[in-house]
């Protein structure tokens, strides 16, 4: 056990945890202000995926300007399902995430015959190689993972606490009725967490392209992770978000490493249905 | 003789004390009025009771019987029926059908026989009917029967309400804030119903008000919570002279 | 007879007549469709009997699956034959069902939907790790059912039409139960449960105990149809039980209308039919169920079920302005 492997395996513990947080942060903040459970998160992480792959990969536009297009692109597209779909069931949790089975299967379907179903898309890292640091190699594409993370977290972080808009979201998440009387519009609140949320989940779908084999079906799994980390952290609660994607990463990487990734899987589903059994309550509804 | 005795009983919510060590003894035929400021742990009290929720301590003995921590339905069986605060009925079902169904206590049929019938089954179900139709007529209210129960006018109800838990035949009826939304005549009227269940039925109540008036003309002793414990106890004018009760009530 | 009684008599007796002489009338690929259809009838409806409590249970696909697996198992590698193996199969998906509700049953509406996927998953995750059950390739050469009384006579259900009759029979028999169960006093619970699980509770109603007997009697349903699609195809594996499965048997039950009991039998025989006219864009299936839930959630939340009732006053309302001209 070598401090190399040691320090390079936290590495990737970060490079993890970042990508978890910034994919799971979309549906804690929408599920949380918004009651909205929407099963077709991984769909939109999805989708951030292959708007980098169309406009980098294909189109030859600027990395970051690609990503920017992701978010703007997938963001969007959240508010409008938000309006159009989501917006009549709320108030119903388990309605919401059985009409968002629906969005899941058009996405999927659409994105599949419109560029095919064949061999993943392939996107190759804006900056090729690493950094190399007393031995240890950090591929640069995990820096800008880690990175952007960090800044948009960060941003997120900025715009909940400090500015007038992100606290009625805040308040419309503790309590959608007490914020109401005070004349803070929930339909607003849904609309502008949906729109957030999303783009988020849009730029973790575009910043792990070049890592992950992108796909019609790649949302699956980033589903699985967003609603482990979301039910186990707390919904609405993005503090318990980011350190449970922090936790999640480092174990999940080193069962990955030291065993395999049908065990972590296997356990991840079991440690789901273990906090869904014991915490107080199940998951706290939107609201309540 | 105590039919019911709480002893020590709490809950607590995290760090909320929701019930603090409450104590209460209750005689058999009582009509006990149970008051406080919002949130002062009533409900929560009568849940502990009823086995909606576990008390973190303390115990809970019915005619002697230790039934702390027992669920709902068991202490239902026991003779231990409680009503809710919110209006809780089976919306789209008509006023017998709730009570009917409020009957389960009494159907007598196996679940096989409840699927594949039998000989009998028409007459047991009959007799339910009868059965609930009677309990409609205890409390007055047998002439919207067939109406649904989502329509019924709010006082009617909230009497509903207490037809469904008379079907359990209790022998402690634990009334969260009846009389709400009533206006002085209906209020009346349900304290002369409540009276006469005692008195006819041998029923003992504990009543949550707010409606002072009913609670002060109706029970013969109260007691009164406020921050989860108990800070006066005894007959209508005791306690409203007492200064801890008039404090609480104001303070707030 | 009272007129609707008359009316019952003679749609039941069309029904009937339809029924028996259909595999005579089609082509064997049609009476391949119809068993299959049968048996996912009894799935729809036995997942909708859950549903009544307001359970919403994506373990259902993967425990019909382990009706398929057990009933297989049983018939290949111990000869067993198939009135026995069908009956226990059905008992070991309830054991397997028992097992998922000690952590199912403290989990209600969007909870219960989530870990109910979550546990389903792992059955099924179990079936690709555990060797008897064939990993991923599964089990092939399922035998077909034969009744044979020693020394007398034996009959084989090897054939489409033989097995056809087979499947209807039990399909009948299963749905009749079913039907007899939503119309006691039992579903009313169900529903209550549903709808007001405190007022439940305060009448003296084990809700656990309730919940329980309606997961486990639709699971029991559930292992079933998983027997008869077993023995039909000859071949089973983890797959055929995904989540994919799970979530169109979901659209089936919502689209028709889970609030009554034929409301899922309508959703069954709705998207087989169109699964059947648009074979054509068979890779677009999935696009045209998301569609169609969508639009159904929104625009007709009782489900096709309560298209006759909205249909009707409509029609009511054009006859009689037909009758003022």
């Amino acid at each position: 056990m070598t401090l190399q492997l040691i320090l390079q395996t936290i590495i990737n513990c970060i490079q993890l945890s970042s990508f978890y947080a910034l994919l799971a942060i979309g549906l804690s903040l929408v599920f949380g202000v918004a009651g909205i459970a929407n099963l077709a998160h991984g769909e939109l992480y999805m989708l951030g995926a292959y708007v980098l792959w169309l406009f980098y990969g294909v189109r030859g536009l600027n990395y970051i300007g690609a990503v920017l297009l992701a978010m703007l692109f997938v963001g969007g597209f959240g508010i409008l399902i938000e309006r159009g779909i989501f917006r009549p069931l709320r108030g119903n949790v388990l309605s919401v995430a059985i009409i968002s089975v629906g969005l899941l299967f058009i996405l999927q379907v659409l994105v599949g015959q419109i560029w095919g179903l064949g061999y993943p898309k392939r996107v190759d890292d804006p900056i090729m190689g690493a950094l190399n640091i007393h031995g240890i190699t950090i591929g640069w594409q995990r820096i800008i993972v880690i990175s952007a993370a960090v800044f948009l977290l960060g941003m997120l972080w900025l715009f909940l606490q400090r500015t007038k808009l992100g606290r009625a979201i805040r308040a419309s998440a503790l309590d959608s009725e007490a914020a109401s009387l005070q004349g803070i519009s929930i339909n607003r609140s849904a609309t502008l967490a949906m729109g957030i949320g999303s783009a988020l989940t849009g730029a973790a779908g575009a910043l792990m392209s070049p890592t992950v084999a992108v796909h019609p079906y790649m949302g699956h799994m980033a589903l699985l992770i967003a609603l482990i980390v979301v039910i186990v952290g707390g919904v609405g609660n993005l503090k318990g978000t980011v350190l449970t994607a922090i936790l999640f990463g480092f174990l999940y990487t080193i069962i990955t490493t030291f065993l395999d990734a049908v065990i972590a899987n296997i356990a991840s589903v079991l440690f789901m249905v273990l906090l869904l059994a014991i915490k107080p309550g199940g998951l706290a509804e939107h609201g309540t | 003789m105590n039919i019911l005795e709480l002893k020590g009983l709490r809950k607590q919510f995290g760090g909320l004390v929701a019930v603090n060590d409450i104590d209460l003894e209750l005689k058999e035929g009582e009509i006990r009025g149970l008051i406080g400021p919002n949130g002062s742990g009533k409900t929560t009290l009568f849940n502990l009771i009823s086995g909606f929720l576990q008390p973190t301590k303390g115990k809970v003995m019915w005619r002697g019987k230790d039934i702390t921590g027992k669920p709902a339905h068991s202490v239902v069986k026991e003779g231990v029926v409680r009503t809710f605060q919110l209006t809780t009925l089976l919306k789209d079902m008509t006023a017998l059908q709730n009570v009917v169904i409020g009957c389960h206590l009494h159907i007598e049929m196996g679940l096989l026989e409840q699927v594949f019938g039998s000989a009998k089954k028409r007459e047991k179900e009959k007799a339910l009917v009868e059965r609930a139709v009677g309990l409609l007529k205890t409390m007055g209210i047998e002439g919207v029967k067939d109406e649904p129960a989502g329509a019924l006018p709010h006082g009617y109800q909230r009497v509903l309400n207490i037809a469904i838990a008379l079907a359990s035949e209790p022998k402690l009826l634990l009334l969260d804030e009846p009389t709400t939304g009533m206006n002085p005549v209906e209020t009346q009227e349900l304290m002369d119903k409540i009276r006469m269940l005692r008195d006819e039925l041998g029923i003992t109540m504990i009543l949550v008000e707010h409606d002072m008036k009913a609670v002060m003309g109706n029970c013969e002793k109260i007691t009164v919570m406020d921050f989860g414990k108990k800070i006066a106890e005894g007959s209508p004018e005791e306690v409203s002279k007492n200064e801890e009760v008039i404090e609480a009530y104001l303070g707030r | 007879m009272g007129r609707k009684r008359l009316r019952t008599v003679i749609s039941l007796t069309a029904m009937a007549v339809i029924l028996f002489a259909l595999p005579f009338l089609l082509t064997r690929y049609y009476v391949d469709l119809t068993i299959v259809f049968f048996a996912h009838l009894i799935l729809a409806v036995s997942f909708r009997l859950i549903t009544t409590t307001g359970d919403f249970s994506l373990a259902h696909v993967p425990l019909m699956g382990m009706g398929a697996y057990a009933s297989a198992l049983m018939a290949k590698y111990f000869g067993w034959p198939f009135w026995l193996t069908l009956p226990l199969a059905g008992v070991a998906s309830t054991l397997v069902g028992l097992v998922m509700l000690y952590p199912l049953l403290r989990m209600k509406a969007f909870a219960f939907f989530i870990g109910s996927y979550a546990i389903g998953e792992a059955l099924r995750l179990s079936w690709v790790r555990i060797g008897i059950f064939g990993s991923h390739r599964g089990i092939s050469g399922i035998p077909h059912p034969s009744i044979s009384i020693p020394g007398f006579v034996t009959i084989s259900f090897a054939g489409v039409t033989p097995y056809y009759f087979l499947t209807l029979a039990i399909t009948v028999v299963c749905l009749f139960i079913m039907f007899l169960i939503d119309r006691s006093r039992i579903t009313q619970i169900f529903k209550a449960i549903h709808a007001e699980d405190s007022l439940v509770k305060s009448i003296g109603i084990n809700v656990t105990a309730y919940r329980t007997l309606a997961f486990e009697v639709g699971t029991f349903f559930a292992g079933i149809a998983g027997v008869l699609l077993a023995h039909h195809l000859g071949h089973i594996d983890p797959h055929q039980f995904d989540l994919t499965t799970g979530l169109y048997l979901l659209i089936w039950v919502v689209v028709g209308g889970y609030a009554t009991f034929s409301g899922p039998i309508i959703g069954v025989a709705f998207f087989t039919l169109l699964g059947e006219v648009m074979r054509v864009f068979g890779a677009w299936m999935p696009l045209v169920y998301g569609c169609i839930l969508i639009i159904s959630l929104l625009f007709l939340p009782e489900g096709l079920d309560s298209l006759p009732g909205r249909i009707s006053p409509l029609i009511k309302k054009m006859g009689m302005s037909g009758k003022k001209v």
